[in-house]
């Protein structure tokens, strides 16, 4: 379970989820996918991809924005809900434009009008499935940092937090009344348990777990 | 009355004195004459009714009572009884014309009665001035005839039947109406009158009112269905009211029976109005079939483009597989075939309507949109406010399409004003330009317009409502130019937004 093994194995793949109501449009949009050697899946409603989805596959959503029943703004919303954070893009037709930009208040910036150019698709659906993968790998990483976080001891937590800071030894050693060294043996500590190579890194590990939403916002 | 006094004198053999005395005391007037015609006594009514006095008259001939043709032919009258013996006026009465002293004439009833006594043979006249009677009677007939004229006249079917319910008397609009003349109704006993004229359903109800009528005069109105005699059925509402005597018993049945059809038709004809002014209003319903049918066309061209697309990268990376190329071209030419019904089923959609040009009353056709404007703000706050110049001139164009323009501007500020306080309203202003245009203007008390939007407005697509479609101005713009008009929009006096449609006007 090393994240390096994890980007060999994901980013290249992942699957390009295809939610239209019309036929020939999710057929077509998966055959386009198909001959760029992206290996896609068509869903006929909203419903149907809630059903069939596995939140653990990697990939992104081209989404119809009208449709019927369960819209494509109503399906962003629950996958919102469930936390799944697939990309999304979105087809929209001619008389959509107030849905779009319903959806973009939502947070939704990928947007492409029918009929659209098959390169801008293209092009937009390996950026959507590179920030899937890269965005999981975040994921994982912030994940794995937590459980080596909550390893800690409360005293050690607080100690961490201010090494991150930039406080110097002998600073906390007077803080928080303690010998300097008792300090040193608690750092040593928590290199280990955090896996840090050093107080540098361990400064970066504990931005990432604070920033830990941004940072996936920013992909 | 006067027959059985005239049986008191004429047999019985009065004394002079009572006789006289009787004729003193009488109110009508009596003059005496003999065989011959000599006046042989003349009462003091008689005086007063002819101007001559007893003294003055005596003797002379009666004849000098009477104008011509009576003056001259009174004495063969006389001959003619005393050799005939048949009476013309004796015995019975008579409304003739006498003359007073100063030759003025006057209308008279006359009775007379002879009688023979001894060798006294002569006759009684007893006269009574009916000018009070006949001026009345004149009166009554004048009356009568403009009645008469009434009832000839009127558009309005009636008929009148007495208590036993035979027909009186119809007008002929009644004739018209119904195709019956009098006499092919003539006889007829009310139970069959009602089976010849009125539908079997309703006859029942009506005999119930028209006896209700009789028996206590109580007038009513009914909606009843009759037949013509050319089998017609007519819808009518019958509304009937009792002559009555003195004694206020009902006498005759007076009955108007108005033809409901020709309310039907102004009923059918504002129901036209009605759908016509709905296909107007649809223009909200235009905006979502063209955005409609932009998504519809859509669908296939995306798809169309992707399989194209596909089949291309197969083919540029030599993996393509011949039997999956072919299928996809098939999968293109059916979603082409898919598109063009799309068009089709849209040009059977435009061709429905087609762009009239004629002569356009603006301001008929705004009141028109109006009433349907103010039958949507029943509840509302809002007030359409209408300010119309009725010496407006005519323009050429569409009169639906205007009624669009005018309809979706009025909507369009509703809207605006939408979440606005109470008392706000719209304003269509229509007046006279020098430039020979007529310039319609909608006026709200609304937001306005900002400068971004002001600049996008006519835009196609372009809304800044959660639901609106924006199309509506570009369809505006678009009908307005049709009439060689334009259509703009500036800042009103209140803030709000003010659109302005200028269109020329016809030159006769
Ligand atoms: N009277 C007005 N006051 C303020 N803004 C207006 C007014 N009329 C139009 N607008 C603006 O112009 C835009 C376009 O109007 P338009 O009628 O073309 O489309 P719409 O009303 O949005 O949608 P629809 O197609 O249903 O009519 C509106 O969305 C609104 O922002
Ligand atoms: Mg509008």
């Amino acid at each position: 379970m090393h994240p390096d093994n994890e980007e060999s194995e994901q980013i290249p793949s992942g699957t390009v989820f295809v939610v239209d109501d019309d036929e020939a449009v999710r057929d077509s949009v998966a055959l386009l996918m198909r001959s760029v050697g992206l290996p896609a899946q068509t869903f006929k409603d909203a419903r149907s991809f809630l059903d069939d989805y596995d939140p653990a596959q990697i990939g992104c959503l081209v989404l119809d924005v009208r449709m019927p029943r369960m819209s494509g703004l109503d399906l962003q919303r629950e996958l919102k809900r469930r936390d799944w954070r697939l990309p999304v893009i979105f087809i929209t037709g001619h008389g959509d434009v107030p849905m779009a930009v319903e959806a973009m208040r939502a947070g939704a910036v990928e947007f492409l009008q029918k009929p659209f150019n098959d390169d801008e698709l293209i092009r937009r659906v390996n950026r959507a499935l590179a920030i899937d993968a890269s965005q999981r790998k975040l994921l994982h990483e912030v994940a794995e940092l937590r459980q080596r976080y909550e390893t800690l001891t409360v005293r050690e937590r607080e100690i961490a937090q201010r090494l991150a800071s930039g406080a110097a030894n002998k600073v906390l050693a007077i803080d928080l009344n303690l010998s300097e060294r008792t300090v040193e043996v608690h750092r040593a500590h928590i290199l280990e348990k955090m896996k840090a190579r050093g107080v540098a890194q361990l400064a970066q590990q504990m931005l990432r777990l604070e920033l830990k939403a941004k940072v996936i916002g920013d992909c | 009355m006067r027959d059985s006094r005239l049986k008191e004198t004429s047999p019985v053999h009065p004394s002079h004195d009572r006789l006289s005395a009787l004729l003193d005391a009488a109110v009508d007037g009596m003059v005496v004459i003999d065989g011959a015609g000599r006046i042989t006594s003349f009462n003091p009514a008689a005086e007063r009714l002819f101007g001559y006095t007893a003294a003055e008259i005596l003797g002379h001939n009666v004849k000098m009572l009477m104008p011509n043709p009576y003056h001259d032919e009174h004495d063969q009258y006389l001959q003619r009884y005393l050799s005939t013996a048949q009476p013309h006026v004796i015995g019975i009465g008579r409304e003739v014309i006498a003359r007073r002293r100063d030759g003025s004439m006057f209308p008279i009833e006359l009775s007379v009665g002879e009688f023979k006594s001894g060798s006294e043979h002569g006759f009684v006249g007893i006269i009574r001035d009916i000018t009070a009677r006949k001026r009345q009677e004149d009166a009554l007939r004048k009356n009568s005839e403009e009645l008469r004229l009434i009832l000839e006249s009127t558009p309005t079917a009636i008929a009148i039947t007495d208590i036993d319910g035979r027909l009186v008397r119809i007008n002929p609009a009644f004739q018209r109406l119904l195709g019956y003349s009098i006499e092919a109704l003539a006889g007829q006993s009310q139970e069959d009158l009602v089976r010849t004229l009125v539908a079997e359903d309703d006859r029942k109800s009506l005999l119930s009112d028209i006896h209700k009528l009789y028996h206590t005069g109580e007038s009513f109105r009914r909606d009843v269905r009759f037949h013509s005699r050319d089998a017609q059925e007519i819808h009518a509402m019958i509304y009937a009211g009792a002559v009555c005597n003195t004694d206020s018993q009902p006498r005759l049945m007076v009955s108007q029976i108005i033809d409901r059809s020709a309310l039907f038709a102004a009923e059918h004809e504002a129901e036209e109005l009605r759908a016509q002014l709905a296909h107007v209003s649809r223009i909200g319903t235009l905006g979502e079939m063209v955005s409609g049918i932009a998504h519809e066309v859509n669908q296939p061209l995306t798809a169309i483009a992707n399989y194209a697309n596909a089949v291309k990268r197969f083919l540029q990376s030599g993996r393509a597989d011949p039997m999956e190329v072919a299928g996809t071209l098939e999968k293109i030419s059916a979603q082409a075939v898919r598109a063009g019904q799309v068009i089709h089923g849209l040009r059977k959609l435009t061709r429905r309507r087609e762009t009239e040009r004629v002569k356009l009353d603006c301001n008929a056709l705004i009141q028109e949109v109006s009433r349907l404007i103010e039958f949507e703000l029943r509840f509302s706050e809002h007030e359409l406010l209408l300010e119309l110049d009725p010496t407006l001139p005519k323009v050429f164009g569409d009169g639906v399409q205007f009624q669009q323009v005018v309809l979706n501007l009025i909507r369009n500020a509703l809207e605006a004003m939408k979440d606005g306080a109470q008392g706000e309203s719209v304003t269509v202003t229509t007046s006279v330009q020098v430039d020979g245009y007529v310039e319609i203007v909608v006026s709200d008390t609304g937001p306005g317009l900002t400068p971004e939007v002001e600049e996008r407005l006519f835009e196609p697509f372009f809304t800044t409502k959660p639901r609106g479609m924006g199309v509506g101005l570009s369809i505006c713009k678009s009908i307005v130019s049709a009439m060689d008009g334009n259509l703009s929009c500036r800042l009103a006096s209140t803030g709000g937004a003010e659109f302005v449609i200028q269109l020329p006007i016809v030159s006769e």
